[in-house]
């Protein structure tokens, strides 16, 4: 991985991030976000990404919020894959009628349109963090388990896993012991995709006024800048650097995800089209 | 079998989808929610919430509402709206918003693959070069935009700073219009700004998914025919390329939908284009259920249906797809 | 032999494939002629450049190889030629056969199309003018007339050949190559193919080229053969003679294994590997799986020597000649 910038701005990025959601609300602090200044008023070096509508400092608001929005992202992610993987790794190694049943199923949820599916089960269980993560975990999980399924069907055929069956060994054991470890650079780069997958949409819901505004996120901050007419103002900071903020993390969480794939695969590395 | 078997089995289970995905927007908002507060809503009169709820059998068994949901659906009956008080949903979203969306989508998704089609099939043929490093950096940094920022950031360029766009809206609001061509060309001048927005945001994956595809055809025996047999380097990309390389694009076309739709819902909604995704942000600001229950139908159909003509055109295209 | 006789003269022609860490030299320093109506067949096994030679003369060699010396087709060199005027040579004087192997036409379109594109490529005819002119390749292959409407994966490969061979004949080439064209057919297709390819260089009046690992098919095709050996050629000969008494002891490994096909036994392959051509070879390139080898052999490089008006590149090339040295030479 080292011999790949990409990956190791990825790797810088996410951990600065880590460390901006761990100790941000003790960096900024509850009073910082509250203080209230000249509203609009652009970068200078006492706010140096400006203020909002009402003064509050951008900068502050940010990195206060960088915490909630990775929680989301993060949990959300976790939870995406952990019905992806679920749903793989039955439909895959159980196959059968289960497994017909559970494409079908897969199949339905890419077709219906999932960010629709999310801001309609958020506005009816109501404006809470757990609403957004249950809804968000609940319409992306797809992919993830259909590149599970297809990864397990040809592992289950492979010689070690035919002899751990052969030799009587349960399921559970078979799928702890020799499925799950060969697709661990799959899972790890996937669950990354899906943090930052799910950040966007945590952000675009936020963005709608779906969520639960009262509270800092990076999504509510891009959320209070429209309703409060940034654009038509030319408040360009209080629009700009959330979105940057957005943008380097799932920029970072992605480059990061690309390359541990690449250094994970037990299989030499998928590595794209080599060269001739 | 041949083609028009198949597209007779995949229309039956396009059909059956059709079914399960209806019923699904049905259950959700029943089962999720309080049925008669969802459907009745806050601001209708007491005569008309009555009639709405003897309407919808809110107060009778679920399965029988189920029934009354698919008698009412098939006589385009889906409700009405509670902002809009006494429209019936159907006319909230046809023909208008719904028209206004396709031309948006359309432009812009056209615009996109204008662009990124020809490059990614060129970056393709020159894989490593300093073009294909260029767009495809480019490409990975904007497919990590959110969409709404981008299009923030298109509208705060080329609306505020420029002035070149409009800040909003479908047309001009209270404005008369000499004749269809100025309407038109007004028109057109607020289609500029989310139009492009839709494009960039498009751009990354096009480029991506066309250059990957590409720099696996051009590698492919015929390719070497071609060009030993001293036909030229345009004929070989584009008509070689880009015909097997628009195969997984198509292929690609339900996740490629449901990105539309997301894209539909941002963009117009900092646009206020008048359309369907501006629709879905108005009614989840104001609760109004009706109407979010017939556009997630709606934009349902659609989907299904774009599906079914991908897989068609992927049989025209690719003559070696057997249906079975 | 006069002047005017010669076709194509390759002169100490180089190429290295240049990769991120290795230069690997698949063709070392080989001359080459070819007269008008002659049929010279390519022979070796794979990797030994026979096809890196070929796809040199025609000019689609990948980016990152690198040629030296010098290609005269019809007495210009042709290595140094501008691609604009390479693309004009191509198909129009040289033509090629490919292997038969999947995706040798584009999948998504009518053969007859293909064909199509390709004159109009280089003639500006009206289509309909192309169209015919398809036509009446295919049925001189032996294709009948409604297979121009197929789709590549539609036909048998003995007859997708049979439009790959059509192609080639759509400009009247001067020479065509064909390089390994009857590999992964039937064995009965590949007679088809042969005598079809036989039959078209007469009346077409073309030179060709013929590349193959299997010398008894480069005997049944040629006039002459070349041999080549981890990117040299080792010995060049008419082909009745060559196969008759061969001179270097590679030939030899090589009709031996021919052989044992006749009598239906199992084919046995010649025993040891190919030098790695990413090194630097000192000696003789066969040295190490020859049987005749001493030590000179592993020393130094063995010059091109006439013996009757035939080149061999070894040392031994006249006592083989005179049976100073042959099979039995280990028993005495």
């Amino acid at each position: 991985m080292l011999r790949s910038p990409p990956a190791v701005a990825g790797f810088i990025g996410t951990l600065s991030f880590t460390v901006l959601a761990i100790f941000g609300p003790l960096i900024v602090g509850q009073q910082q976000i509250l203080n209230t200044y000249t509203p609009f008023s652009p970068p200078s070096l006492a706010h140096p990404f400006g203020t909002d509508y009402a003064g509050h400092d951008i900068l502050s608001l940010l990195i206060y919020g960088t915490q909630r929005s990775v929680l989301i992202g993060f949990l959300a992610g976790l939870f995406t894959m952990v019905i992806g993987i679920l749903v793989g790794l039955v439909a895959g190694y159980l196959g059968g009628v289960l497994e017909e049943f559970l494409m079908r199923v897969t199949d339905l949820f890419i077709i219906m349109p999932s960010i629709v599916l999310a801001i309609i089960l958020v506005s009816l269980l109501g404006p809470s963090d757990y609403n957004i993560i249950l809804a968000i975990s609940l319409t992306s999980w797809m992919s993830v388990a259909r590149i599970i399924r297809s990864d397990t069907l040809t592992l289950k055929s492979r010689t070690f896993v035919e002899a751990a069956k052969i030799s009587g060994a349960r399921t559970f054991y078979v799928l702890r012991r020799h499925i799950l470890p060969n697709e661990v650079h799959m899972i790890t780069s996937n669950t990354l995709l899906a943090v930052a997958g799910a950040v966007v949409i945590e952000a675009g819901l936020n963005f709608l006024g779906i969520g639960n505004v009262s509270q800092v996120s990076w999504g509510i901050v891009l959320y209070q800048a429209e309703l409060n007419g940034a654009v038509v103002t030319g408040a360009w900071w209080d629009i700009v650097f959330p979105g940057l903020f957005i943008t380097l993390f799932v920029l970072s969480v992605s480059l990061l995800g690309r390359g541990l794939e690449r250094l994970l695969d037990p299989r030499g590395g998928v590595g794209g089209v080599r060269a001739r | 079998m041949g083609l028009a078997t198949y597209a007779a089995r995949r229309a039956v289970t396009s059909v059956i989808l059709f079914f399960v995905s209806v019923s699904i927007a049905f259950f959700i908002f029943r089962l999720l929610g309080n049925p008669v507060a969802i459907m009745v809503g806050p601001g209708l009169p007491p005569g008309a919430a009555q009639v709405l709820t003897a309407e919808f059998g809110l107060n009778k068994p679920l399965w029988l509402q189920f029934v009354l949901f698919w008698r009412n659906f098939f006589h385009g009956n889906l409700g009405d709206s509670f902002v809009y008080t006494g429209t019936p949903v159907l006319q909230v979203i046809f023909p208008t918003r719904f028209i206004n969306t396709v031309v948006l989508m359309g432009s812009g998704m056209l615009l996109s693959y204008l662009v990124s089609i020809p490059l990614g099939l060129l970056a393709g043929r020159r894989y490593g070069s300093m073009l294909d490093r260029g767009f495809s950096g480019l490409s990975v940094v904007l497919i990590s935009l959110p969409a709404f920022w981008l299009a923030l950031i298109i509208l705060l360029v080329l609306g505020f700073y420029l002035g070149w766009i409009p800040l909003g809206g479908t047309v001009t609001l209270n404005r008369t219009f000499s004749s269809w061509w100025s309407y038109a060309a007004n028109y057109m001048h607020h289609l500029i700004g989310p139009m492009i927005s839709i494009a960039v945001f498009f751009f990354g994956s096009n480029f991506l998914i066309t250059r990957a595809s590409s720099a696996n055809v051009l590698r492919e025996n015929f390719i070497r025919t071609f060009e030993a047999a001293g036909v030229g380097e345009g004929t070989i990309v584009f008509r070689h390329g880009l015909r097997n390389a628009i195969l997984p694009e198509l292929s690609f076309m339900a996740v490629q939908m449901s990105f539309l739709v997301a894209g539909a819902i941002f963009t117009e909604s900092v646009f206020s284009w008048d359309g369907m995704g501006s629709l879905i942000y108005l009614a989840v600001q104001n609760s109004d259920y009706p109407v979010l229950q017939a556009t997630f139908i709606f934009i349902a159909i659609v989907v299904i249906a774009s599906n079914y003509i991908a897989d068609i055109l992927y049989g025209l295209i690719d003559p070696r797809v057997r249906y079975d | 032999m006069s002047e005017g006789d010669v076709l194509l003269e390759v002169r100490d022609l180089c190429v290295v494939y240049e990769s991120l860490d290795a230069r690997i030299r698949a063709v070392d320093h080989v001359d080459l002629t070819l007269r008008r109506g002659e049929t010279l067949a390519l022979v070796g096994e794979s990797g030994c450049g026979k096809s890196t030679l070929g796809n040199a003369i025609i000019g689609i060699l990948p980016a990152n190889a690198e040629v030296s010396g010098e290609i005269l087709f019809e007495g210009v060199n042709i290595v140094s030629l501008p691609r604009k005027r390479m693309r004009r040579i191509r198909w129009e004087k040289i033509a090629m056969v490919f292997q038969n192997a999947q995706n040798s036409l584009d999948p998504t379109l009518r053969v007859g199309d293909q064909l199509v594109e390709v004159i109009l490529a280089h003639r500006s005819i009206p289509r309909v003018e192309a169209q015919r002119r398809v036509k009446e390749l295919f049925s001189l292959v032996g294709l009948p007339p409604d297979y121009y409407r197929s789709y590549p994966h539609e036909l048998s490969g003995g007859s997708r050949q049979r439009v790959i061979i059509a192609m080639a004949l759509l400009l009247n080439p001067q020479l065509l190559i064909a390089d390994e064209p009857t590999t992964g057919l039937d064995v009965s297709v590949q007679l088809q193919i042969l005598n079809l390819l036989k039959d078209i260089k007469q009346r077409f009046q073309m030179s060709m080229i013929f590349i193959t690992h299997d010398i008894a098919v480069a005997n049944y095709v040629s006039d002459r053969m070349a041999v080549m050996y981890a990117g040299q050629i080792v010995e060049a000969a008419p082909s009745q003679a060559l196969l008759a008494k061969p001179l270097h002891p590679y030939t030899i490994a090589l009709t031996e294994s021919l052989l044992t096909l006749d009598r239906r036994v199992k084919k046995q392959p010649i025993a040891g590997f190919p030098p790695d051509l990413s090194k630097t070879i000192t000696g003789c390139r066969f040295a190490e799986r020859c049987r005749f080898a001493v030590d000179e052999c592993r020393r130094e490089e063995p010059p091109m020597v006439d013996v009757d008006g035939r080149v061999s590149k070894c040392f031994f090339a006249e006592q083989i000649s005179n049976k100073v040295v042959g099979y039995d030479y280990r028993g005495d």
